[in-house]
Formats: structure tokens, sequence, C-alpha cells
């Protein structure tokens, strides 16, 4: 038995494009198109992962996702238009690991199957790293230190705590409400303004160019994603 | 007028002297059966009260008064039926039923006045109250004019013309209600008429906001009314004013609503298409990606890479369309929110250069972040949208470069480019719907002219302006700003 992906997708085009994509990464697929269907497979079959685009004809995906987190944590990737972002965080508030705007191409779709794939098996070991390497950064969690193509940068406490709470993530998207809950405790919108200003000047730096970051993305209205490839 | 006064007065002496004679013959009476004198006075004193309730003013009291003391010597004190009198004690009686008589008149008469006046409130009071609940049950202005008007000939007995002046169609009506019976009759008359009609009448203008609306028309002779009447009458055409302007504003309302229905159908139509384009479209991309990976003849290969070019180049548009109607929705679909600006243009150059991996994007933006309120998606919608016209100029040995930086309160936004540039005569149209510059080569990317006035109108949305140059040595340069 290889690795078998669930496929929730309404449009018989899109499943049978997603399902092409992952074939020819040797990887194996079922289908479902409705959410009653998806239930049924998710609870009979052993699956790694599930791509579920969030309007269903019959079930709100978003409801979907909090029945399966119930007694899962098997890792979901949501698929949805680019107008749907209030969707979006909703789904991965509910518990959704990564999304993925329609339209998307082949390669985004592996990518992001790449990194849940990673995480759930991350957690597996349960014996997490105590140093990341990414790119030219290198952050060590033991002894709080960052540096940067060998320089040490100094973070604030705060600063320190986004960051790794990043890159212990990274590859997976983080919504504000997440980032803020974890980091800060609380969860309140106007909070929301100040945690973009940290991540400003964790950037500054991190980035060479803010504007073209390497590190840290922005998705814009839903989060932010420690770039790890 | 005489006749009724002299009416009164006859009628008045008539009522004193019948109850001064009845007291008379009542005393006789007693007397008669050996009452004492006492009773009789009191009888008398009885007979003045009764006139003074009976009568107008306290002058009938007065003369009452006087005539019972005038009996009342002449028929019960000695010496008999003389005016003249023995017993000095008689005199003090006299003074105290002239007393009594004088000052209970005095006080009934001012009772019966405060009664009148009150009563005479209370009815005006009434007719205000009918005339606006009659108008508050009214609906259109014809109406409005229809009920006044009736109110008023009733109220005023005479004939009442309302002249309705309807500005935004030009149209003048006139509404006469007759002295007599409910009826009404509704004439369309010229504008110029109104001056005549209002040169024989005692007219009433009725404005809204400065605005002439109506015009109420009474009989000359009503010019000369008393202060009361006068009160009233001004009340009631404040009623009036009031519930016309009421009556246009209500108007006014429902024609902008059904404006803004018409246009939330127009663009919920053209997103309901956009959506159902994009359905297939994402179809089509994805089979065409599909098949790029499997073929292997190069002619072929080519084919497929056009279909997925264009089926992605027509997702961009419908993209774009989908934020024109945003903006043509207008607030409700717009999320203004403080948004970093390095944010904004790296989701923007990243978006864009999935469709122009080989171009050259360079970035500046400000050492301090620059936090901008707007819609981000729109604004990215922006920048994506320049960045393509851009890349449509260049080559990918060409540059584009993109910069933000703030200018007192404004930000600004700078996507320039060293290409082609633009025609001096396509410049002053480039933001024109549906405007195709003519320098475009043949081979270039088809465009319908949306995408520019697609910016123009985002930009415009948030405020701020946008604008293109040409560069002094070669290319264009696109700058927008929003205020902070």
């Amino acid at each position: 038995m290889g690795i078998l992906f669930l496929i929730v997708e309404d449009d018989r085009k899109i499943r049978k494009f997603i399902n092409f994509s992952l074939r020819s990464q040797e990887y194996d697929c079922i289908e479902a198109a409705t959410g009653k269907e998806a239930m049924r497979l998710i609870t009979t079959q052993n699956l790694v992962a599930i791509i579920l685009d969030l309007g269903l004809p019959d079930m709100d995906g978003v409801e979907l996702i909090k029945q399966v987190r119930e007694f899962s944590d098997i890792p979901i990737v949501v698929v949805s238009a680019r107008d749907q972002d209030n969707e979006k965080v909703e789904a991965l508030d509910a518990g959704a690991d990564d999304y993925l705007t329609k339209p998307f191409s082949i390669k985004e779709l592996l990518a992001r199957i790449r990194v849940v794939l990673r995480h759930s098996n991350d957690n597996k070991k349960e014996d997490a790293p105590v140093v990341y390497r990414v790119a030219d950064l290198e952050v060590d969690l033991e002894k709080h230190k960052v540096t940067l193509e060998g320089k040490d940068i100094h973070f604030t406490p705060m600063e320190y705590n986004v960051l790794t709470l990043l890159i212990k993530n990274s590859g997976k998207v983080l919504t504000h409400k997440y980032i803020l809950k974890e980091v800060w405790g609380t969860y309140l919108d106007s909070e929301i303004q100040s945690m973009r200003v940290f991540m400003a000047s964790i950037r500054r730096k991190l980035e060479k160019n803010p504007a073209k970051p390497r590190y840290i993305l922005t998705e814009v209205g839903i989060g932010y994603r420690f770039a790890d490839e | 007028m005489l006749k009724k006064l002299n009416g009164t007065i006859v009628t008045h002496l008539a009522i004193t002297l019948s109850l001064n004679i009845s007291a008379t013959l009542l005393s006789l009476l007693i007397q008669h059966f050996g009452f004492t004198e006492v009773n009789v006075v009191v009888i008398y004193i009885l007979s003045v009260l009764l006139t003074s309730r009976y009568t107008k003013g306290y002058t009938y009291g007065i003369v009452a008064s006087v005539i019972s003391i005038l009996s009342f010597n002449f028929f019960f004190t000695e010496p008999l039926y003389t005016f003249s009198v023995d017993d000095r004690n008689y005199i003090f009686t006299f003074m105290v039923i002239l007393f009594a008589a004088i000052f209970t008149s005095a006080l009934t008469s001012k009772l019966i006045y405060s009664k009148e006046l009150a009563d005479e409130r209370e009815k005006q009071s009434q007719i205000l109250y009918e005339i606006t609940s009659s108008l508050a049950k009214t609906g259109g202005v014809t109406d409005v004019a229809t009920v006044s008007a009736q109110c008023l000939s009733s109220l005023l007995g005479c004939d009442t013309t309302f002249i309705v002046i309807n500005q935004k169609e030009n149209t003048v009506q006139k509404l006469t209600a007759p002295k007599s019976g409910r009826g009404i009759t509704v004439k369309d008359i010229n504008s110029e008429d109104i001056e005549t009609i209002t040169a024989n009448h005692y007219t009433f203008p009725i404005t809204v906001r400065g605005k002439r609306v109506g015009l109420v028309c009474l009989p000359k002779e009503l010019e000369t009314m008393t202060k009361e009447n006068r009160f009233l009458l001004d009340s009631v055409i404040m009623q009036i004013t009031i519930a016309t302007q009421r009556e246009i504003l209500t108007a006014e309302k429902e024609t902008a609503k059904a404006e803004t229905e018409r246009e939330r159908l127009k663009s919920s139509l053209l997103r309901a298409i956009s959506h159902d384009i994009r359905t297939p479209l994402t179809g089509i991309t994805g089979a065409a990606e599909m098949l790029l990976q499997k073929l292997k003849d190069e002619e072929n290969i080519k084919l497929v890479q056009g279909i997925f070019e264009d089926s992605g180049w027509l997702i961009r548009l419908v993209e774009n369309i989908l934020n024109l109607t945003r903006i043509q929705e207008g607030h409700l679909a717009i999320n203004i929110q403080l948004e970093a600006a390095e944010e904004i243009v790296a989701e923007a150059v990243s978006r864009a250069s999935k469709y122009a991996p080989n171009h050259k994007i360079s970035i500046s933006v400000p050492d301090d972040v620059l936090f901008i309120p707007m819609d981000g998606k729109l604004i990215i919608q922006v920048l994506i949208n320049l960045i393509e016209n851009a890349v449509k100029h260049t080559t990918p040995s060409d540059e584009i470069n993109i910069s933000v930086w703030l200018e007192g309160r404004k930000a600004w936004f700078e996507v320039s480019d060293n290409g082609t540039g633009i025609d001096l005569h396509d410049l002053p149209k480039l933001f024109d719907m549906f405007f195709i510059a003519r320098s475009t080569h043949i081979d270039a990317e088809r465009g319908i002219g949306l995408g520019l006035a697609i910016c123009k109108a985002i930009v415009n949305f948030h405020g701020g302006e946008i604008m293109v140059e040409n560069n002094n040595v070669r290319g264009s340069t696109f700058r927008f700003f929003l205020n902070i």
C-alpha cells in the first residue's frame, strides 16, 4: 500500500487534474465528490492527507474539517478561489494545514503536499530538531541564538518567539489568529496591527530587501509563511 | 354686522329685564306668604348672578343690580311704591346688593371669557390634529395637495386651490377644492399661468430645500383675519410643508434605491458570469499543464503552451472584471485596512512573475515599514496590471523597477521600465475603458483595454490618483499615490 491521498472536489476536471499531479509523483489517490462520501472514505481508508475543496455541494468544507479534527490529525490542504479569503482563514483556524488558491499549478500543489507530509512525519518522530537551518539562516533553539551568514543577529524576546514559531512550522501558513494565540496568548483584532509591526522589524533583520522576502512570506489577508525551500 | 350687534343687545336686555321681573314677582309671592325681607334680597342677588351668567360682559350685571335695587326700593321698602327710603338700614342693603352684583358679574364674565378661549383653542388643535393625521396617511405629493385643499376649504369655508409644481418633470397641476362638498378638480396648467393665479389670490408658497414645490391659494378676502385664525392657518401651512417635504424625500429615496438596485443587478450578473467562466478556465489551464508534462513532441508542446498561456490570460481578465464589480458595488464590497506596502508589493510581484518568469523586477521600499489604509487585494491588482503592462512593453533583458516612498501624507507607488515606451498620442487616453494602445506591436499579447482603466478606478476609489509619463531615455513610468 503506497501513500494514499483523498481528493474531495465536486468539479470533475479539477479532481482529475489533482489526481494526475499526484500520480505523477507516484502517489495513490481516491476521489470524493461530496462531503458525505468524503467522511465515509476518511473513516474507512488509511489516508496520508486530504485535499479538500471548500465549496462542496452537500456540506460546508469548514464543517467537514471540524468533524475530521475530532478524531484525526491527518493533514488537510484546502483548495478555494481567490475571493474566499474569509473561508480560507476559517478553514485554517478550524485545523486545516495549508491552502491553495485556484487556479494553481502542479508545482504549487506538489510543494504544499511535500510540506504537509514532512510536518506530519516530524510530528510522528516527536524529537523536533534543536537547530534549524534554512539557506543562510541558522536558529539554535537551545542556545537562543540566531545567525545569518555566520553573523549573530539580536532579537527581542518577543521577536524571537515569533521567529521560532514560524521556523518550527516552516512551509506552513500560520494565520494571524494562530500566531497571536501562540505568542501573545490572546486574540484581539486590535493586536493584529502590532503583530505586523513585529513582523516588519523581524523581516528587516533577516531580509536584504523586505519587499523581496527570502524567509518570511506574507499571505495577504491570511497570515505568514516561513519559506523553507 | 351692526344688525347682529343690535340683536345681541336686545336679547341681553330682554334677559336682564325678564330675570328682574321674575325676581320681583317671586319676591312679591313669598312676601305674600309671610317670609322676611332678607329672602327677597337674596332672590334679587340671585337674579343679578343669573343675568351675569347669561349675558356677555359685566355691563348687564351692573344694569341688573341697579334695576334690582330700584325694584326692591319701589316694591318692598317703606314707603311702598315710591323711590324714597325711610329706614337708613336699606341704604346699606342697596350697597351690599350693588357690590355683590358687580363683583359676581365681573367674575362670571371673566370665567365665561376664558372658557370661550379654551374652547377656541381646543377647536384649533382638533382641526390641526385632523389635518395632521389625514396628511400622515397620504402617499405622494398630489395626495398631500388633495388632502390639504379639502381640509383648508372645510376649515375656512371657501374655495381652496393647491398648485403642485413638479420641477423635475416640469409640470404644473392645479387642484381646486370647492367650498361645498368634498370633490376636487384637477387641471394641468402652464407654468406661466401661476403668476396670474397668485396675483388674484392670497397665496402661501410651499418650499422644500429652497425650491418652490407648491402654492396654496385662498380667496383674497382672507387677507384680513383675526390673530388666532392667522396663527391657525400658519400652523396648517407648516403641516402641509412638512408633509410635502416628506413625500418629496421619500420619492427621491425610492428613485435612488431603484437605481442602486439596477446597478447591483448589473454587477451581480457580471460577477456570476465571471465566476462561471473561471471554473472551466481552471479546468482548461490544469488540463493544458498536464499535457505539457506528458507531451514529448516539440510542435504539440508549443500548441498546448499556447492554450495554457491564453487560458491563464483569461483567468487574469476574469480576476480583473471581478475586482471591477467590487469597485462598482462600492463600500460594502471593499475592505479598507492598514496594509504594509512591502507586503503588498511582494505579493503583486510574486503573482505577476508567475506569468513572466524571465523578467527581472527590482523593488525598493522605504527603510521604515509603511502602513497604508487600502483594500490590499485591489491594490495588488493595480500593481499586477502595471507590471503586466510593463512586461508587455519590455523584453526580459530590459529592467522593470518598482519603488514605494512616502511624501508628506501621500504614499507613492511607481512602476517604471526601460522598454518601448508609449506612443505620445496614446498617453492621454491610456486609462480610458476599452482603449488599446496603437503602438502595441502585432505579436503582443491582446488586450481589451481594461487593465489600466481598472487601475484608475481602484486608485480613484481610494482617493488617490494615477498618472503616466514616458521616460527621458527609454520606456515609461506609471505612478500613483494613496493617502495615508
